[in-house]
């Protein structure tokens, strides 16, 4: 099994949407240089794939029932692609695109 | 993990918290990568200080490294992980490892995508990047990891770092490129207000330079003096100058040289009273002065050069010794800060405190002098030792200042000085009168009746000087009115101001240096000797008018003498 990991930036969507816990949501287009990421089956966000500058890491906390104010981290992953949102434009236009596909 | 069917995926946004390190560089390895950010536990370090700086170091091993700065900031994103799995044949080898495209017909290998963290946290390394001096083998070792940084192996990279390890024990780096951690913008203030000050000031210095010229004690052999100044263009009208420079150019415009003292009598008649430092300023546009010659520090008008002027000869300089045996009245009034009135000075109504005192031809209130000042020229150029006249002129003169200042000696006891003085001035006169009488006999009608009235003069003045011997009650009277008048110029100087005794001290100056002068003047007289006998064996051929000239050259040197006395006095009392 290979895993490779992609981080989503929301840096500039995070000002104008409050992004729920534990919300369903749908990540579409992943074949495509725009994926389309929809939170909550209401908020549309196009995405954009990126390089990093350098290398990201990225860690968890990892943190101990036992002795809970005992804290570490452990790294996760290294990656080299940020896909980056932002917000859909309009629905009319993504209807469009369907009215053309079929 | 969601299977990827026509690119789309769903699930739950997790909860699961997670933060990144925009590493600025590419590690050759997760665990390298920590190392230099070190450790887990110094990255969890830097997540829990106040701080929130997280240091790398990208040469761990190397003391001298300098770490740069992560700086940790909030952000809001999610990690999505993607993978590929094999469901029917476990064994098949994976042709296509980055594709991302589906081919869900051939249906061998799988496309799995999730979102599994939620992040919150990050570091950003926005500050300097640590470049130092390496050195070649450090380089190499550098470069060979580049190439081999995907394959290589954990146990690899130690055995690496053990070398470094070794050769950096022994070698010494400089420290780090630059001392600043993080770019800051640096505004120069601009230098608008005070820069045109300077430039004013050069613009000055220039200004004064260019104009001014040199003033102060200019040579007397110097060709071109000093020239016209306009004065108005940089003394403003409505500035209390003003009316200084005017009153000050004005006396330079009644007659074209002046001495000191005579200028600050005037500007105190008008009511003008300034420092010494000013005084000098007004002075010097409108007037310059030599440091030697017949009008040593007289100051002249700018533009007049008394040098090709012979009317300048009523303007010079003569100077009035105390004869030694009266010293002891300028020895008592040596301390007294009060300063005989000028005009006073000139009119002989006054003797001076001081043992040497310069005058001015022009300003003697003595009609004999007056007289014989004003008599045609008789020489063509203008010499640095006595100017227009000839040196025995001048002795004749300096006698009859001398004979003027001891009649009225305020204290007893200067009769027989008296009549050596006058004794001695009658002498020179008759030797002058006789050069004068050897002139083409036309003239000679005139200068006779000259000499008679000239007689006349001397029994009115011996006349006076009996009376004041034989009448012992006159003479108490007469010393009596003296010290009044003494006490009555006490007062009025006492009332004056200090900056009057500024004058003084530029008065001091003066004299110091004329001091010099005079003593070279007088040391270099014994050489010129011989020429003044030539000169009169030429004019005259008789042993008898010989014998004249050897009792004119004893006085000579006993004025000598006399002069050789002031200097070692002055030289005790410095």
């Amino acid at each position: 099994m290979e895993d490779e990991h992609v981080m989503i930036d929301l840096d500039d969507v995070s000002r104008h949407i409050d992004i729920p816990a534990d919300a369903p949501y749908t990540l579409s287009g992943l074949d495509t240089l725009n994926p389309v990421l929809t939170i909550d089956g209401k908020m549309k966000l196009v995405g954009e794939y990126i390089a990093t500058i350098g290398t990201c890491l990225a860690f968890s906390d990892k943190g101990d029932n036992q002795t809970p104010q005992k804290k570490t981290v452990e790294p996760v992953a290294k990656l080299h692609k940020i896909l980056k949102f932002r917000l859909a434009p309009l629905d009319n236009e993504d209807g469009v695109t369907k009215t053309t596909n079929l | 993990m969601g299977i990827i069917e026509e690119g789309t995926i769903s699930g739950t946004l997790p909860s699961k918290e997670a933060f990144v390190v925009h590493f600025p560089g590419y590690p050759s390895s997760i665990s390298r990568a920590i190392e230099t950010l070190g450790g887990i536990q110094g990255i969890t370090q830097a997540r829990e200080s106040i701080s929130n700086k997280l240091e790398l170091r990208f040469r761990p091993e190397d003391p001298y490294a300098h770490p740069a700065l992560g700086e940790q900031r909030p952000c809001s994103g999610f990690l999505l992980r993607i993978s590929k799995q094999d469901i029917k044949k476990p064994e098949s080898q994976s042709v296509l490892d980055t594709s991302r495209d589906v081919c869900l017909e051939e249906a061998s290998p799988v496309l799995c995508a999730d979102i599994v963290a939620r992040l919150s946290e990050s570091f950003h390394f926005d500050g300097m990047a640590d470049y130092q001096h390496v050195i070649p083998i450090h380089a190499d070792i550098a470069q060979q990891k580049k190439r081999k940084w995907m394959d290589v192996d954990p146990l690899t990279g130690k055995s690496d770092l053990m070398g470094l390890a070794d050769e950096d024990v022994m070698m010494l780096l400089p420290q780090f490129f630059a001392p600043k951690d993080i770019p800051d913008n640096v505004a120069l203030k601009p230098p608008a207000t005070s820069g045109p000050k300077k430039k004013d000031d050069a613009a000055t210095q220039n200004f004064y330079e260019i104009d001014v010229g040199p003033v102060f004690a200019i040579d007397f052999s110097v060709k071109e003096i000093p020239k016209k100044l306009k004065w108005e263009d940089f003394v403003s009208r409505s500035s209390n100058h003003w009316q200084w420079q005017v009153a000050v150019s004005a006396l330079f415009e009644e007659r074209p040289i002046w001495t000191r003292d005579s200028v600050v009598q005037r500007l105190l008649d008008k009511g003008l009273k300034c420092t010494h430092h000013m005084l000098n300023r007004f002075l010097l546009r409108a007037a310059y002065y030599f440091s030697s010659g017949p009008f040593l520090r007289f100051w002249i008008k700018r533009g007049y050069d008394p040098r090709n002027d012979p009317e300048s000869r009523v303007y010079q300089r003569m100077e009035f010794r105390v004869p030694p045996e009266l010293r002891g009245y300028c020895d008592a009034n040596a301390t007294n800060n009060s300063k005989p009135s000028w005009n006073d000075i000139c009119a002989f109504k006054l003797f001076p405190f001081k043992c040497q005192t310069f005058l001015q031809l022009f300003e003697l209130d003595d009609e004999y002098i007056q007289r014989e000042i004003r008599k045609p020229p008789k020489q063509t150029t203008c010499s640095h030792k006595s100017g227009w006249f000839s040196e025995a002129m001048l002795d004749t003169l300096r006698l009859r200042v001398a004979v003027r200042f001891v009649s009225v000696f305020p204290e007893t006891g200067f009769e027989d000085v008296f009549k050596s003085i006058q004794e001695e001035f009658e002498r020179s006169e008759k030797v002058q009168i006789q050069k004068e009488t050897l002139k083409p006999s036309l003239v000679k009608h005139r200068e006779a009746t000259k000499g008679s009235e000239d007689m006349e003069t001397f029994k009115s003045v011996n006349e006076n000087v009996d009376a004041n011997v034989n009448e012992d009650g006159e003479d108490e009277n007469l010393d009596d009115e003296d010290e009044d008048e003494e006490e009555e110029e006490e007062l009025d100087m006492a009332a004056g101001d200090n900056e009057i005794s500024l004058d003084s001290h530029g008065y001091l100056d003066t004299e110091n240096s004329s001091r010099t002068y005079l003593q070279g003047l007088f040391d270099s007289f014994p050489s010129s000797e011989p020429n003044l006998y030539g000169d009169f064996a030429v004019d005259d051929g008789s042993d008898g008018e010989f014998q004249i000239y050897e009792e004119e050259s004893e006085g000579l040197y006993s004025i000598d003498d006399d002069h050789n006395d002031d200097d070692e006095e002055e030289d005790d009392d410095d």
